[in-house]
């Protein structure tokens, strides 16, 4: 920790902070939004929670969005159509991110750079700028970052916070971070005892976060694959509602339908794509009605699959981060941390 | 959407309104559309609409098709509409499902008219034993579905046809669109919603208002009863709950008969 | 930002050729914007604005028995694109982006035995594999081609079937049908009964099969108990694709990517998969 830089900003400043990103950037973070807590634009002033329970929406919405225009297409006057890409939108700033969506974030980069795709997300990630957030106790019962190594995880943050109410310490992780810090507040490092605060509340902070895996998330892909044909998929896939939920809260997924739009008259449109996912029917079925992967078994087998065993084998990263959205708003709480602990049992 | 013009239009179609039992809700939802009302007509030559307009003409190629089947002359007229149009299309959740007038379907005639009438329906008009959906009696060739349609999804289908192509009805739950709104699960909350099992393309209106889904488009292409009434009871609801919900719009026998099953009895019918 | 790498190329339709009732035959021209050099088993992302976009396996290739600057697709009408694009007429525009897929070395091949299996509509993406090695004739031995459709009506490409018929000295081809009305001279019988003709030697030979799913299982058993090692069979998978470049994850296929990966794989790279065959 200490061949970083770490600094003091006093909470009041946060205002200042926001004013200096929002003439770069469009600032989000967290705010309460009726019952929950969501991303949302926020200016000096907004009421902004750094302590949270994790939103509903993960932070990929601001990378990879939910609705996005590829192209505009126009049918010229000899029957030819032309096409333009959407202007190009700011910057996004991040304020408070959550370990386990910092984590997030490092999967939707390593899966975006390793594939042939195009740089429309890898772009968008190299232009944001992000705070993180050092969570003191687990932001709900679902959640199980300390057993997929997220908890401690503050890549790609710029800059990365440790909550001590009155006053933050900020720890410099990229050249920009204390250049925007050092705009918003003078820059004045942490006194020797804070430090010591520090280094005693990071050294039981763990005791705070139950485990509940009994392996650690490298031994997934081998354990997965042992349990192929395992009763337990069945088991599960009888309460899914095939709803979709799990898909869309998810920090690492990345899968996306394409579909068009236009005028009556056909002379202009878009085509848009927009999140899907393996849960979601449809997903695999082609022209003539043939699906691929037909049952709620083979679809619930391969969204897990994909998280504990494609994607670390495929990408170096496991798919999961532990935040445990996909848990908690399953209609019939189905449970990957359950799964990879069953799975994985007690070996 | 964008100004159309004259010289660059192909034929214009002509399509035609027509209401069986219904609020005539889904045909209020099509004029309120103002901003796009303009592009419609130059897109299509409406030639019968009642709630719109005074000229009744025949001739035409599509017809969009408003309410359910719950009188004897019902059938005659749709095998009609069915004749003349090239396409029919069933329009909301009366048309495409038997809809709220299919609630009644489980009671005898008779009893429901002395509850309603006191006995003085006799002689004044017929009804069928079972308020229906258009498919039950003719071929549809595509649905717009809800209570009411969707403006969008019914522009998107227009679209679609004067493209010379197939309208798409989203395979997937309500859920889909709810989640992607950002909207507090309503079931997560002990609230009674249908979402789960429930077909989208309403931009999930209602739960975003705190209102539960009442699958008013029908099922989507997978739905899990049984998980549905799991669902409940796990949110301490109980599981008849669900099939008592499932009857408001998805009563009408090949419909009730998915879902039926796999839930026990409704204590309400 | 840089621009997408989803947006497509207008191409002109140069012919357009009904071939049964349920599909057309495109000769086009080729992307430009790039150099379009596609490898037979390769497939483009075909678009009509408004409409959708959807994967086709290209039917020729650029220079080999199609000209230079011009490819083929054949394209059955299926869903609510192709219903539009199989309308299209000569001198009309299909958008076009690719060619995207795995490229298959083809020196592996050289010197060896070819099978080519074609089931129905497989017979497109297998055609750029056939019109090469008749190109290359002298770079294979023996070569069989067997070719079914479900009638005599739903034959595709009969006038390469009969070009490739006429070189019976060096070409073998056989041709059945499952079902067929008065008139058909030819066999009766699924595809893997013009396998016993095959007098090929299964230890120095490649096959590759492309045709309708069901197809698959029963082709691959019959020719492993041919003799044919499993990493010298090699399939066309299909599957729903959106974007072609392994982003989208709709034809992810345990932890394969369709549109990168194959859509040509090896029997053996494929048989542990639960979704492949």
């Amino acid at each position: 920790m200490m061949e970083h830089e770490i600094y003091r900003f006093p909470r009041e400043r946060l205002d200042a902070l926001i004013e200096r990103l929002g003439r770069e950037y469009r600032v989000v973070a967290p705010v309460i939004k009726g019952v929950q807590h969501a991303w949302e634009e926020v200016r000096p002033g907004t009421p902004v929670a750094l302590e949270y329970p994790t939103t509903l929406l993960p932070p990929r919405q601001f990378f990879a969005p939910q609705r996005e225009v590829l192209y505009r297409y126009r049918k010229g006057d000899d029957g030819k159509v032309t096409f333009e890409t959407p202007p190009t939108e700011r910057p996004v700033a991040l304020l408070g991110v959550h370990g386990c969506d910092l984590t997030g974030l490092r999967v939707l980069r390593s899966f975006h750079e390793s594939s042939c795709g195009d740089r429309m997300v890898t772009d968008r990630l190299d232009q944001s700028f992000i705070l993180g957030i050092a969570c003191w106790v687990p932001c709900m019962a679902e959640a199980f970052c300390r057993d997929m190594g997220s908890l401690e995880n503050e890549i790609p943050a710029d800059l990365y916070a440790w909550d001590f109410g009155e006053v933050l310490l900020l720890k410099v992780l990229k050249a920009r971070g204390r250049e925007i810090l050092a705009d918003a507040a003078p820059l004045e490092a942490a006194t020797a005892d804070e430090m010591a605060l520090l280094r005693r509340r990071m050294r039981v902070r763990h005791e705070a976060f139950p485990t509940h895996l009994r392996f650690p998330p490298s031994k997934l892909p081998v354990a997965l694959e042992a349990a192929e044909s395992d009763i337990l998929w069945d088991a599960n896939a009888d309460r899914c509602l095939s709803c979709g939920r799990c898909n869309l809260v998810c920090p690492t997924c990345t899968c996306f339908d394409v579909h068009d739009t236009g005028s009556l008259d056909g002379s202009q449109g878009e085509r848009v794509r927009s999140w899907h996912g393996c849960q979601i029917p449809g997903f695999s079925r082609v022209a003539g009605g043939h699906d691929f992967r037909p049952t709620r078994t083979q679809q619930l087998r391969y969204r897990i699959f994909r998280k504990g065993k494609y994607m670390p084998e495929r990408y170096g990263m496991v798919g999961c981060t532990g935040c445990g959205r996909c848990i908690k708003h399953c209609p019939t709480h189905i449970s990957i941390r359950d799964i990879f602990r069953q799975v994985g049992g007690t070996a | 959407m964008t100004k159309t013009h004259a010289a660059a239009k192909p034929a214009r179609p002509k399509a035609a309104f027509f209401s069986f039992g219904s609020c005539e809700g889904c045909q209020l939802q099509v004029l309120s559309s103002e901003d796009v009302l303009l592009d419609l007509v130059a897109a299509v030559e409406i030639v019968n609409f009642r709630e719109a307009i005074d000229e009744r003409r025949d001739d035409y190629d599509i017809a969009f098709v408003e309410g359910s089947l719950v009188r004897p002359e019902d059938i005659e007229e749709i095998q009609q509409i069915r004749k003349k149009a090239q396409i029919l299309v069933a329009i909301g959740a009366c048309a495409c499902l038997g809809g709220v007038n299919a609630i009644r379907n489980r009671r005898p005639t008779s009893e429901l008219a002395k509850d309603v009438y006191g006995g003085r329906q006799d002689g004044v008009f017929k009804t069928l034993a079972e308020a229906a959906p258009l498919v039950s009696v003719v071929q549809v060739d595509y649905e717009i579905r809800g209570c009411p349609i969707d403006r969008t999804e019914f522009l998107e289908s227009v679209r679609s046809l004067l493209a010379g192509t197939t309208p798409t009805v989203p395979p997937f739950a309500v859920c889909v669109s709810c989640t992607m709104r950002g909207t507090a699960c309503l079931l997560g909350r002990g609230i009674p919603c249908l979402g789960s099992v429930a077909r989208a393309g309403c931009y999930a209106v209602c739960p975003a208002y705190g209102a539960p889904c009442e699958a008013c488009r029908g099922f989507h292409d997978a739905p899990n009863f049984e998980a549905l009434g799991d669902a409940f009871f796990r949110h301490e609801m109980p599981r008849t709950l669900a099939a008592e919900k499932l009857q408001l719009f998805n009563n009408f026998k090949d419909i009730r008969e998915q879902w039926e099953k796999h839930l026990p009895s409704p204590s309400i019918t | 930002m840089m621009p997408s790498r989803m947006i497509p190329e207008a191409c002109r339709v140069l012919e357009a050729v009904p071939v049964t009732g349920k599909e057309m035959h495109f000769v086009l021209e080729a992307p430009q914007q790039e150099p379009f050099r596609p490898e037979p088993g390769q497939f483009v992302m075909v678009s009509l604005p408004g409409i959708g976009e959807a994967p086709i396996s290209i039917a020729a290739i650029p220079g080999e028995g199609t000209p230079e600057g011009t490819f083929e697709l054949l394209i059955r009408r299926a869903g609510r694109l192709t219903n539009l694009v199989t309308r299209l007429k000569a001198g009309e525009y299909l958008y076009v982006r690719g060619p995207y897929g795995r490229r298959v070395g083809w020196e592996s091949f050289k010197g060896t035995n070819l099978v080519l299996i074609a089931g129905g509509l497989g017979l497109a993406p297998l055609r750029p594999f056939i019109r090469r090695a008749l190109i290359r004739r002298q770079d294979f031995r023996r070569i069989d081609i067997a070719v079914g459709a479900r009638s005599p009506d739903e034959l595709l490409f009969r006038d390469d079937i009969a070009s490739w018929s006429a070189r019976h000295d060096d070409v073998h081809v056989g041709v059945t049908v499952d079902a067929a009305s008065n008139g058909w001279g030819g066999r009766i019988g699924v595809i893997t009964t013009l396998f016993d003709d095959m007098r090929t030697d299964t230890e120095d030979a490649y096959a590759f099969i492309c045709g309708p799913p069901v197809m698959y299982r029963h082709a691959i058993r019959k020719l492993l108990a041919m003799g044919f090692y499993e990493n010298h069979v090699w399939l066309t998978l299909e599957r729903r694709m959106k974007c072609g470049i392994g982003i989208c994850g709709n034809c992810q296929m345990n932890g394969l990517y369709l549109c990168q990966q194959g859509p040509l794989f090896s029997y053996r790279e494929v048989r542990h998969l639960k979704e492949a065959v």
